[in-house]
C-alpha cells in the first residue's frame, strides 16, 4: 500500500523536475549572441541619422547636415561596400530640408511616398511629393525646468495598415492615417514615474510579425501595443538607466540598445513567448572594442542582419548578426 | 742582463691588470649596469602600484600619483633634500566619496601638471578595470562617479578639488599649456578631449580621440598630440579649436607600432615616442604635417621615422612603457627585454640610440626595476622614474628612483 504521503512526494519531484526541463527550455530560448562588425567608414566625423532597408536589397543612410558639411546620402551595397549617391531612389520621397535637417524627428510612411514629421515645437506636419507640406496639429506640451522643453518624441512606429503612432503632451499616443490625413489622440499614455509624465517620449520602435508594436521611451520603458486590439502592456525596464536608443524585431525577438546617451550603450533582448528580458551587456565588435557612443539607428534586412550607427566624432557604422 | 730581467718583471706585472682592462672595457655595453637611488613610496599611498603620474614641481619636490586599487589613491611628495615623503592628497578624504573597487577613485594615472606659477595639478581615475562589460557604467548600483581635478599650491599647502570632469570618466594623459592657462586630458574609456580652462574652470569636451595614449605632448603653438586609431596620431589645434586625425607615413626600416610613451624636443619641432613592443624609437617630424593628403577617414598626414633601433644591441622590441626628454635634449626610456631592464637614451643630433647600461638599484643588487610606468626629469639633469612593485627573484617595493644627473651627461658607471 503506498501511503499518500509517497505520493505526495512523488508528485512534488514530478513538479520539480518539470519545471527544471521548462525553465532550461526556456533559458535555451534565450541564447542569444551577436556578432558586430564595423563597418570602414566614409562618413567619417558624422553621424548617421537614419538607415533604411529598400526592397532592392541595398541599405540607404542619411547623414544630417553639420556646422561644417552638407547632408549626404550614401548606400551600403550587398558585400557592405559604402558608396556615396546624390539622391534616394526614385520611388523612395526625398525632401532634403527635412531629411538632412538633425532637430527634426521623421519617418517615410509605408509606401515612402510621403514623409512624417515633428519638429522641435512639437508640430506634426506631413510632405509629399514636390516638398508640398501641410501641417498636422501641435501635439507636444512642454518640460517643466527645460529652458527649450518640448516634449519632443524621436521615433514613429507604422502599424500593418500603415497607421503612423507617435507619442505627445504627457506621453499620449497619437495614430495619424496618411491615407485620410486624420489624426487621432488614443487614449493611450506611455508609462512615467509619477512626476515623469512630460518625460515619457517614442524614442524607439519596432514591428513583430503578428503585427504588434514594441515601443521604447525616453524614461527606458518597453511597451507592447497592439494596434488591432488598442491595448497596451508595460513590459517595464530592461536597464536601471533611461533611454531606449533603438529597436528591431528579429528572429521572434525584439532586440534594442538602450542607455543614457552620455553612458555606454548596452543591448538587450525581449523575448515576447516567454515575456522576459535578456541583458546582452555592451555592444563587443568582434576584436573585443567596445561601442561606446550612443547608437543612433538600426535597422533590419529581410536576412535579419541588423545595420546600426552609432554617433560621437567617429561615428561608425555597424553590422550585427544575430545568432541564436 | 739586469734591464731585461726588470723589462720582464715589469711585463709580468702588468699582464695581468693589462688583460682586466681590455676586458673591462670591451665588455658589452648591454652587461654594463647604471646603477640609481631608490626611494621606496610610503606604504599608506598604494598597493603597489602607480602609472604616469610623477612629476618635478617647481619647488625641487618631486610630485608622485600612486595607485590604490579598490580604494583612494594619493598625491605624495617626495623631498629629494631630506629623503622625506608628504601625503598631499588622500582622494576619497578630500571628495568624501566612499567608492570601493571599481567605484573608487583608485588611481592618479594622468601626467602631474606644473603651471608656471608652481601650482600642481593632479586627476584621478577608476581602478581595477573590467575592459569589457563596464560594470561601473551605468548599470552597477551605485557607479564609478568620474575622475577629480584637484589643484595642489606648494606656497600655501592649498589643495583644491575641482570636481568631476566628465561624467563616470576617469581622467588619463594630460598637457598643460602654460600660456593659454589650459590643461588637457582625455577621458576613460570613451576617449573624449577634454579642455579645461584654469582660469575660469571650464570644461568642453570635444568628441572621442580614438585612442588610449598614456601620454600627450604639446609643441611651442600649443597643439596636443596623442595617439589615436591605429596609425594615427590625432592633433589639437588651439587656433581652430579642432581635432584632427592625422594618418601616419612611415619613413625608415620597420613596421609601425603606435607609440606608447612620447615627449616633445627641445627645440618644438619633433616628438620622440616608444611603443610597447617596437623595434625602433620615433621620431614625429612636426613640420610634415600635411592636410592636403587626407583619407576619407582622417584630416591629414604626419611623418614618422625611424632614426634607429629602440633597444640594445641584439635586442628587439621590449617593453617600453615611459620615457623623458633629458636636459640635454635627448629622450631617455627603459626597455625591458628578457626580464632585463636597460636604459635607453635616443640622441636626436647623432640619430642613435645608446644602451647606458641594465638599471640596477645601489646597495640592492637583488631588486629588479623591471615597470618603469612614469618619468621626469629636474633642472640639473637628474631622472627619476617611477617603478611598480615587481619581482624577478626579490620584490621589489614600488618606489621612485634616481639618476643623478643622467641628462647632464654625467653616469654613475659601474
Amino acid at each position: 500500500m503506498v501511503s499518500n504521503r509517497t505520493v505526495l512526494k512523488s508528485v512534488y519531484l514530478v513538479s520539480f523536475f518539470l519545471f527544471a526541463c521548462l525553465r532550461t527550455l526556456a533559458a535555451d530560448s534565450l541564447n542569444f549572441s551577436l556578432k558586430i562588425t564595423n563597418l570602414p567608414f566614409p562618413p567619417y566625423q558624422r553621424t548617421v541619422a537614419k538607415l533604411i532597408a529598400a526592397d532592392t536589397g541595398l541599405i540607404y543612410g542619411i547623414i544630417p547636415d553639420s556646422s561644417y558639411s552638407k547632408g549626404r546620402i550614401f548606400v551600403i551595397d550587398r558585400e557592405n561596400n559604402i558608396h556615396s549617391v546624390s539622391r534616394l531612389p526614385d520611388d523612395i520621397l526625398q525632401v532634403d530640408s527635412v531629411i538632412f535637417n538633425s532637430d527634426i524627428t521623421w519617418t517615410w510612411d509605408r509606401t515612402l511616398t510621403k514623409i512624417i514629421t515633428l519638429d522641435n515645437s512639437g508640430t506634426l506636419k506631413v510632405y509629399e511629393k514636390d516638398g508640398f507640406e501641410t501641417e498636422i496639429a501641435r501635439i507636444s506640451g512642454t518640460r517643466p525646468y527645460e529652458k527649450n522643453g518640448y516634449q519632443i518624441s524621436r521615433a514613429f512606429a507604422i502599424d500593418r495598415q500603415g497607421n503612423v503612432y507617435t507619442a505627445g503632451k504627457n506621453g499620449f499616443l497619437f495614430r495619424y492615417n496618411p491615407v485620410t490625413g486624420k489624426l487621432d489622440k488614443l487614449k493611450l499614455q506611455l508609462p512615467a514615474g509619477r512626476g515623469r509624465e512630460a518625460w515619457a517620449s517614442l524614442d524607439a520602435a519596432a514591428i513583430s510579425e503578428n503585427g504588434k508594436l514594441y515601443l521604447g521611451t525616453f524614461d527606458g520603458y518597453i511597451i507592447e501595443f497592439d494596434p488591432a486590439t488598442g491595448t497596451m502592456i508595460n513590459l517595464g525596464k530592461p536597464f536601471r538607466q533611461q533611454r531606449i536608443q533603438a529597436l528591431v524585431y528579429v528572429n521572434g525577438l525584439v532586440f534594442g540598445v538602450g542607455g543614457e546617451t552620455d553612458g555606454i550603450p548596452r543591448w538587450f533582448i525581449y523575448n515576447p513567448s516567454t515575456r522576459s528580458f535578456e541583458i546582452g551587456g555592451t555592444l563587443k565588435t568582434e576584436d573585443n572594442k567596445l561601442i561606446f557612443e550612443p547608437v543612433t539607428c538600426l535597422v533590419i534586412t529581410p536576412e535579419n542582419t541588423i545595420y546600426g550607427s552609432f554617433s560621437g566624432r567617429l561615428g561608425n557604422l555597424f553590422l550585427i548578426e544575430p545568432k541564436k | 742582463m739586469c734591464m731585461k730581467f726588470i723589462t720582464d718583471r715589469i711585463l709580468r706585472l702588468l699582464f695581468f691588470p693589462l688583460i682586466f682592462c681590455i676586458c673591462c672595457f670591451s665588455q658589452n655595453k648591454n652587461d654594463r649596469f647604471i646603477e640609481c637611488e631608490m626611494f621606496p613610496v610610503p606604504e599608506f599611498a598604494h598597493n603597489g602600484s602607480g602609472y604616469t603620474a610623477i612629476e618635478a614641481g617647481l619647488d625641487g619636490n618631486i610630485y608622485v600619483g600612486t595607485a590604490y586599487y579598490g580604494s583612494s589613491a594619493h598625491l605624495v611628495r617626495f623631498n629629494p633634500k631630506t629623503k622625506k615623503w608628504d601625503d598631499i592628497i588622500d582622494a576619497h578624504r578630500i571628495t568624501r566619496e566612499t567608492g570601493t573597487g571599481l567605484d573608487s577613485q583608485s588611481k592618479f594615472h594622468a601626467k602631474i601638471l606644473v603651471d608656471a606659477d608652481g601650482i600642481v595639478w593632479a586627476a584621478t581615475k577608476q581602478g581595477n578595470e573590467n575592459f569589457v562589460d563596464r560594470p561601473e557604467f551605468g548599470e552597477s548600483s551605485t557607479g564609478y562617479p568620474g575622475g577629480h581635478l584637484f589643484s595642489f599650491d606648494p606656497k600655501t599647502n592649498r589643495v583644491i578639488d575641482h570636481g568631476i570632469l566628465r561624467k563616470q570618466e576617469g581622467i588619463m594623459g594630460g598637457s598643460i599649456d602654460r600660456k593659454r592657462k589650459r590643461i588637457y586630458y582625455w577621458s576613460d574609456p570613451k576617449q573624449h578631449f577634454l579642455i579645461y580652462d584654469i582660469e575660469t574652470g571650464n570644461l568642453r569636451d570635444l568628441g572621442t580621440t580614438g585612442g588610449y595614449p598614456r601620454y600627450t605632448a604639446i609643441d611651442n603653438y600649443g597643439r596636443v598630440f596623442g595617439t589615436g586609431r591605429p596609425g594615427i596620431i590625432w592633433m589639437y589645434d588651439p587656433l581652430t579649436d579642432r581635432l584632427y586625425d592625422l594618418a601616419v607615413k612611415l619613413e625608415g626600416p620597420g613596421k609601425y607600432v603606435d607609440p606608447y610613451a612620447m615627449v616633445i624636443s627641445k627645440d618644438g619641432r619633433k616628438i620622440f615616442a616608444c611603443a610597447i613592443g617596437g623595434d625602433y624609437v620615433m621620431e614625429f617630424d612636426l613640420a610634415s604635417i600635411r592636410f592636403t593628403d587626407r583619407r576619407p577617414d582622417t584630416d591629414g598626414s604626419i611623418v614618422c621615422r625611424h632614426p634607429a633601433p629602440s633597444g640594445p644591441e641584439g635586442v628587439r622590441g621590449g617593453d617600453q612603457h615611459a620615457g623623458v626628454l633629458g636636459k640635454d635634449g635627448c629622450f631617455y626610456y627603459p626597455n625591458v627585454a628578457n626580464r632585463t631592464p636597460y636604459l635607453m637614451k635616443y640622441d636626436p643630433e647623432k640619430k642613435k640610440t645608446e644602451c647606458i647600461g641594465i638599471m640596477q638599484i645601489k646597495g640592492q643588487p637583488d631588486f629588479k626595476p623591471l615597470y618603469a610606468q612614469g618619468a621626469c626629469v629636474v633642472n640639473d639633469g637628474t631622472i627619476y622614474m617611477m617603478f611598480i612593485s615587481a619581482g624577478g627573484g626579490k620584490m621589489m617595493p614600488y618606489s621612485i628612483v634616481r639618476f643623478q644627473r643622467l641628462s647632464a651627461n654625467r653616469t654613475l658607471w659601474r
